[in-house]
């Protein structure tokens, strides 16, 4: 027992490094997954006080209503531009998400509290960028957000672009 | 020390103490004591040094790359570690106590920020829970080995609490209506957990050397358990409103709270051990009435002051003055409460609030007698 004793210490001090480690490994490859696309947004409102190293965006999903609160969105096109969106059909049995014909889809997972990451994106950049974005999309301008969208239905903002989103020309049917 | 010099001659010219006690209490005074004002030029030459790191990375925060940032607070981590390693292998004993619990307490708060340094970094947004999740099995072995008083004991049950919040607020995504029994076992264990943690802790007691840590376990979930047992209570008309999913969750919860504590009544300390059954059994009786769904304002008010007084009741065995004190005061307070919520309708008359503040003086004054004639004796050790 008290040969074993002195390993004790040494593996729980080991432990959390190991685990923090590991986290870390994990946020990476989830930040690296999926597949990047132009998501059109605008300033978040109400205007956020508690505003640092982070910008709000709210989504302009092109044909979702502003005051609809779907449980998911199919989103049609050819990555990074898209084309249409429409709410997520989910089946009447399971309650499972029907993403089959979609190209890309998102899922609100917030809980209680948090918000909806189907209409608010939080991008962490610096402080005076931050503010220079919020400014630039003031009084409902529009801009462009360059965001991974994984395949779990999870949207990982890498950039705000200044140029207002635009649908793409309909590619010709073939 | 020259001004006790003095003073001790002065008592001894005006014949207080005598030559001998005199001599004591210079004994006494010149003793080696902790040297306390070197402890606090150390202390605060380290706080400055860290404040100086801490607003020189806060100042480049934008400069520095994201990777960079996360490597160094691994770093952090690791020295930190390494530090507190090497530090519990040097000292033993009674100095090392104030050290050892700062050192956990920093090291649980670097490694409680790294997964929302991480979100910045990677710009991943998430719920909490499951950062509290694996902080807690990340850090448990260390807190529950190491851990030596009230910093540690606090951190590591408020870590439990956090996760029970935030699993229950951030996971309700399960509607009402298809709340059933099974979840109701679910959640009613897992908000059991810092219950079954406090006696897990007074089980250990008796076979460890730290009898100045687990006791503080105990008493953070006797806590726990009458401020969910109180929540609970005051939701009883929930119940009685609607078809009550919460009667899933109170009535695994009841079994737990009478059938976990009875393993402690063979405890060594006999009377500990019979005191917290009897609160947990009140707690438990308290949910299963409130599982029926009391209606209207009277009744649940009624339920949750038989809640509190069986608790004060509960409270005389072991002789806890401080649960006492509160359950009365709670008591008195809600009775004050139910008056207001009761003339509600002779408010603005001002009649009702003249009858209140009566009762509310009457409640206060039976309060303190109460109080006053019979809580337990002050305890030295408590």
């Amino acid at each position: 027992m008290s040969k074993w004793r002195i390993f004790a210490l040494p593996l729980a001090l080991l432990l959390p490094v190991v685990l923090l480690a590991g986290q870390w490994m994990q946020a990476r490859s989830d930040a690296a997954e999926g597949v990047i696309w132009f998501i059109p947004v605008t300033g978040y409102d109400p205007h956020d006080m508690l505003r640092g190293h982070y910008v709000m965006l709210s989504h302009k999903w092109p044909g979702v209503a502003d005051d609809a609160y779907p449980q998911g969105l199919c989103i049609q096109g050819k990555a990074p531009n898209i084309e249409t969106v429409a709410e997520l059909r989910y089946d009447d049995q399971s309650g499972d998400p029907l993403t089959d014909g979609c190209d890309a889809f998102v899922l609100s997972k917030g809980g209680y509290g948090m918000p909806d990451p189907l209409r608010v994106t939080r991008l962490y950049t610096d402080r005076e960028r931050a503010q220079a974005i919020e400014k630039e999309l003031a009084n409902g301008r529009e801009g462009t957000l360059v965001a991974r969208i994984r395949l779990d239905g999870v949207i990982v903002p890498i950039r705000f672009e200044s140029k207002k989103w635009s649908p793409p020309p309909p590619t010709p049917p073939t | 020390m020259a001004n006790l010099d003095s003073k001790i001659d002065a008592w001894l010219a005006a014949e207080i103490i005598d030559d001998d006690t005199a001599a004591r209490i210079r004994g006494f005074e010149d003793a080696p004591k902790r040297p306390l004002m070197l402890w606090a030029i150390i202390g605060i030459g380290a706080l400055t040094i860290l404040l100086g790191i801490i607003s020189l990375v806060a100042a480049n925060w934008d400069v520095i790359s994201a990777e960079a940032r996360l490597t160094i607070h691994l770093i952090a981590f690791v020295a930190m570690a390494a530090f507190y390693y090497w530090r519990s292998r040097s000292a033993k004993g009674e100095d090392d106590y104030y050290f050892n619990d700062a050192g956990l307490v920093i090291l649980g708060a670097l490694g409680l920020s790294f997964p929302p340094h991480l979100g910045q970094a990677y710009q991943l947004d998430g719920p909490i829970w499951p950062i509290m999740m694996v902080w807690l099995i990340a850090f448990s072995p260390l807190m529950l080995l190491r851990g030596r008083g009230w910093p540690v004991a606090l951190g590591w049950m408020a870590a439990l609490f956090a996760l029970i919040i935030s699993f229950m607020t951030e996971k309700s995504e399960i509607s009402d209506d298809h709340y059933n029994i099974l979840f109701g076992v679910h959640d009613a264990l897992l908000i059991a957990l810092p219950v079954i943690a406090g006696y897990a802790a007074s089980w250990l007691n008796t076979r460890s050397d730290r009898d100045w840590f687990w006791p503080r376990l105990e008493q953070l979930g006797l806590v726990w358990q009458l401020v969910v047992a109180s929540l609970l209570t005051l939701a009883t008309n929930e119940v009685a409103r609607d078809n009550g999913s919460l009667q899933y969750l109170m009535i695994p919860l009841t079994v737990l709270f009478i059938l976990l504590p009875l393993p402690l009544i063979n405890l060594a300390d006999g009377k500990e051990g019979k005191g917290a059954f009897a609160v947990a059994g009140a707690c438990g009786i308290a949910l299963l009435v409130a599982s029926i769904g009391l209606p209207g304002t009277i009744l649940p008010a009624l339920l949750f002051i038989a809640l509190w007084v069986a608790i004060a009741f509960a409270s005389l065995i072991p002789g806890w003055r401080a649960l006492f004190q509160v359950a009365v005061a709670v008591v008195a307070l809600r009775v004050i409460v139910l008056s207001f919520e009761l003339s509600d309708d002779l408010f603005s008359s001002g009649l009702g609030l003249v009858l209140s503040g009566f009762i509310m003086l009457g409640v206060a004054w039976l309060a303190i007698r109460v109080g006053r004639k019979y809580a337990p004796d002050r305890e030295d050790a408590a």
